[in-house]
C-alpha cells in the first residue's frame, strides 16, 4: 500500500491552520475543516520548498504569541 | 492546582513526600527534597549561563543519579533537554549540537575524558560540586504547557538524524495516563539508553507518582546482572525491548520474579516469549506497548496476564487516554474493521515536529479530516489491522524503516553515509533476519573500479554511525540486482558468507564453546579464532551466549569481558586464568 503523501509524481497542496502549522496535502483529497490552501497545486518538491520558505517558526501561533493567521471558525 | 509542567508536577510531589527516595544507584540515593533542591541549584546556574524558555541544553552523561538531576534542572531552568547518546560517534554528536544550536552541554567526567563535542559551554554535573553557591529554592520560571520539554533524535532517511520536539503537555499526558495509576511502577529500573524515548517512561512515570528511579550501573548489562538488579533492588516496573524480552524469556524467565509489570514493544513481540514469562511469573502483568517518538513514546497498550496461550500474534492494544487512532487507506479513508491500513495517530502526544525541519514536519504531521477543525495527525508508516473490538494488530512497515535491537533504523540513512566513502559506485543496505527473529544489517556494495576493502567501509561507517546502525556484513557485488520495474531485488542478493580459517577446537571446553557460538549465531560450525561480531553476532545474541556459557560451563563471565574477547580461543584463554574461574 502506498501512502498518498509519499507519491513522488502526484500533485500536492500546502495547507495551513490557525496555529500557522503547515501540512502537505494530496490535491485529490478534500481539504479538512480548519485548514486553508496556502500553495499549490504543485509537485511534491516545490510544495516542500514552499513550506521551508514560509514556515520559519515551528511554534504554534497561540504559544508563540503571534497573531493567528486566521480566526478560529 | 495542577501544574502545567513536568518539573512543576515533580515539585508538588516533593512537597507531598519530601523524604521518600526519588532516585538511587548502588552508590547514591536522593530523597525527593534532595533531588528537587539539587536540581534547583543547577537550574539557577543554567539561568546564569543564559538558558531561557526552550533553549536546547545538550546532555551527555553516563547513566547515573547525576543524570536525573541534570535533566530535571534543564526543565526547571525553562530549557528543553537534548540527550546525546554516548555511543554516537563524535561527529554525530557534534552535528546534533550544532543543528540545534545548544548553548550549554551538561556532561560528566567519564564523557569529558572520552571527548566532548565543541561549541557549547560545558558544565560538569557531579554531586554538589560547583552548586553550593546557588540557591536551593525553585527558580520559578513560568512554563507554558506547549513549551518544549525535550528533543530526541531518531534515524532519518535523508542521511541525517531527525530531532523530534516534544512539549511538556504531551510528556505529561503520557506520564499521567491512567495505566500507571495502580502503583505497579513504584520502583522502576532505569536501563534504556537515555537518548531514546523510553527514558520518558523511566524518568517521569516514577518521579511524578511518588515512586523511585533505580539507576542501573553504566555500561552493558547481561542477563545475570539484570537478574541480580531486579532482585536486590526489588524492581516492580521495567521496560524491555521486544528483543531483550525474548532473550530473557528464553534464557532466564524467572529473573523477573517480584516484578509487577513489564512493558515491552518497539518491535514484534514473540507470543511464545509472553507465554513463557507468564508461566514462570503468574502474578505478573506483561503490557504490550506500541508507539513512536513522534507521538510521545506510547500510544496504545495491551495488558496480558496468566494464563496466557501463545496463539497468533500479540496485539499492540487499544488507545491510551486521549489518543485517537485512524486506520486509513491510500485515499485517506477509514478502512473497515479487520482490513489492513496505515495507522495515523491524533490527540495526546503529537510532537510539535522535527526540530528545524519544517518540510519533514509538514509531510508527516498532516491535516486530520477526522478531528477538531485544524487538528493534525501523525502518519506512522505502520501497517495495522483493527478488529471489531478496537484491538490493534501490527503487521509491518509501509516503507523501508526497520528496527534493529529495538532501535529505529532508516536503511537510507546508512546508505547515504556509506555512499560518502570514496571508491563506491552503488550501495544497498538491507536487513536479514535470523531464525530467532533477530535482525542484522547487511551492506551490498559495488566498487567504482578496482578494489575497496570491506574493512575500510566498516571503519568509515563506524566513524559516522552509532554501532547499531553499522552493518554487520559488507558484501561486494558486481552490480545490484534489480526487479523488472527497476527496484532493488532483495531476494536476488546473495547470503553473506564469512571466510574463516576454521582452526578447529582442541580441547573439550573449546569444543563446547564452539557449539554454543554456532548455536547462537545459527551457523553450522565456527573456528576458534572467528570473531563473534564479524560472524554477524549482535549484542542481544551476545547476551544469550554469555548466559548459556555461564550456565553450561559453570563459569563467571560478564558481557564486558565477552565484548573484549569475542572468540572461542580468547574466551578459553580467559577462562583458563585462575581469577577468571569461580567454583
Amino acid at each position: 500500500m502506498t501512502n498518498p503523501f509519499d507519491a513522488e509524481d502526484a500533485a500536492f497542496s500546502v495547507l495551513v491552520n490557525a496555529e500557522g502549522q503547515f501540512s502537505l496535502w494530496p490535491v485529490a483529497v478534500e481539504v479538512p475543516a480548519g485548514w486553508t490552501v496556502a500553495h499549490g497545486p504543485a509537485d511534491r518538491s516545490a510544495s516542500l520548498g514552499y513550506v521551508n520558505e514560509h514556515w520559519t517558526d515551528l511554534r504554534p501561533s497561540s504559544f508563540a504569541g503571534r497573531r493567528p493567521r486566521q480566526p478560529e471558525n | 492546582m495542577v501544574s502545567p509542567s513536568i518539573h512543576g508536577h515533580f515539585a508538588q510531589q516533593a512537597v507531598r513526600t519530601p523524604d521518600a527516595i526519588a532516585v538511587s544507584s548502588s552508590e547514591v540515593q536522593l530523597s525527593c527534597r534532595e533531588l528537587d533542591e539539587r536540581a534547583n541549584r543547577l537550574a539557577h546556574r543554567l539561568r546564569e549561563l543564559g538558558v531561557r524558555a526552550e533553549s536546547p541544553v545538550a546532555v551527555l552523561m553516563e547513566r547515573s543519579v547525576d543524570l536525573v538531576v541534570a535533566i530535571l534542572a534543564v526543565l526547571k531552568a525553562g530549557g528543553c533537554y537534548l540527550p546525546l547518546h554516548s555511543a554516537y560517534p563524535l561527529q554525530r554528536k557534534q552535528w546534533i549540537l550544532e543543528h540545534c544550536a545548544a548553548p550549554v552541554l551538561l556532561a560528566d567526567e567519564v564523557m569529558r575524558e572520552r571527548g566532548l563535542p565543541e561549541g557549547a559551554e560545558v558544565v560538569i554535573v557531579e554531586g554538589e560540586k560547583g552548586l553550593t553557591g546557588y540557591p536551593a529554592h525553585d527558580p520559578a520560571v513560568e512554563t507554558d504547557p506547549a513549551q518544549l520539554a525535550y528533543v530526541i533524535h531518531t534515524s532519518g532517511s535523508t542521511g541525517v538524524p531527525k530531532g523530534v520536539a516534544i512539549a511538556h503537555r504531551d510528556a505529561l499526558g503520557l506520564a499521567l495516563d491512567s495505566i500507571w495509576a495502580d502503583g505497579r511502577h513504584e520502583r522502576v529500573l532505569m536501563v534504556a539508553p537515555y537518548a531514546f524515548n523510553v527514558s520518558t517512561y523511566e524518568l517521569w512515570v516514577p518521579l511524578l507518582h511518588g515512586g523511585r528511579i533505580v539507576v542501573a550501573p553504566a555500561g552493558d548489562l547481561d542477563v545475570h546482572a539484570l537478574r541480580r538488579l531486579i532482585a536486590e533492588e526489588r524492581i516492580t516496573g521495567i521496560h524491555l525491548t521486544a528483543g531483550l524480552f525474548r532473550v530473557l524469556a528464553e534464557e532466564d524467565p524467572g529473573c523477573l520474579a517480584g516484578v509487577r509489570e513489564v512493558l515491552t514493544g518497539g518491535d514484534v513481540i514473540a507470543p511464545a516469549a509472553v507465554q513463557r514469562v507468564l508461566e514462570h511469573n503468574p502474578g505478573l502483568v506483561v503490557r504490550a506497548m506500541y508507539g513512536a517518538t513522534e507521538a510521545t513514546l506510547f500510544s496504545t497498550d495491551a495488558p496480558m496476564t496468566a494464563p496466557y496461550r501463545a496463539a497468533g500474534p500479540v496485539p499492540v492494544g487499544r488507545p491510551m487516554d486521549n489518543v485517537r487512532l485512524h486506520v486509513l487507506d491510500a485515499d485517506l479513508r477509514p478502512v473497515p474493521a479487520g482490513a489492513v491500513g496505515e495507522l495515523h495517530i491524533a490527540g495526546r502526544g503529537l510532537a510539535r515536529g522535527y526540530f528545524g525541519r519544517p518540510d519533514l514536519t509538514a509531510e508527516r504531521f498532516v491535516a486530520n479530516p477526522f478531528g477538531e477543525p485544524g487538528e493534525r495527525m501523525y502518519r506512522t508508516g505502520d501497517l495495522v489491522r483493527m478488529d471489531q473490538d478496537g484491538l490493534l494488530e501490527y503487521l509491518g512497515r509501509a516503507n523501508d524503516q526497520l528496527k534493529v535491537m529495538g532501535f529505529r533504523v532508516e536503511p537510507a540513512e546508512v546508505e547515504a553515509v556509506l555512499a560518502q566513502c570514496p571508491g563506491l559506485a552503488h550501495v544497498a543496505v538491507v536487513a536479514r533476519e535470523s531464525d530467532s527473529g533477530e535482525k542484522r544489517l547487511v551492506a551490498y556494495y559495488v566498487p567504482e573500479s578496482g578494489e575497496i576493502e570491506a574493512g575500510a567501509l566498516r571503519a568509515h561507517a563506524m566513524e559516522l554511525l552509532p554501532a547499531y546502525m553499522v552493518p554487520t556484513a559488507f558484501v561486494a557485488v558486481p552490480a545490484l540486482p534489480l526487479t523488472p520495474n527497476g527496484k532493488l531485488d532483495r531476494r536476488a542478493l546473495p547470503e553473506p558468507v564469512t571466510s574463516s580459517t576454521r582452526r578447529a577446537p582442541l580441547t573439550d571446553r573449546q569444543q563446547a564453546l564452539c557449539t554454543l557460538f554456532a548455536e547462537v549465531l545459527e551457523v553450522p560450525e565456527i573456528g576458534i579464532d572467528d570473531g563473534f561480531f564479524e560472524l554477524g553476532g549482535q549484542s542481544l545474541a551476545a547476551m544469550r551466549l554469555v548466559s548459556r556459557i555461564r550456565s553450561l560451563l559453570k563459569v563467571d563471565l560478564t558481557i564486558t569481558q565477552f565484548f573484549d574477547t569475542p572468540t572461542v580461543a580468547g574466551l578459553d584463554g580467559l577462562l583458563s586464568r585462575p581469577e577468571g574461574e569461580q567454583g
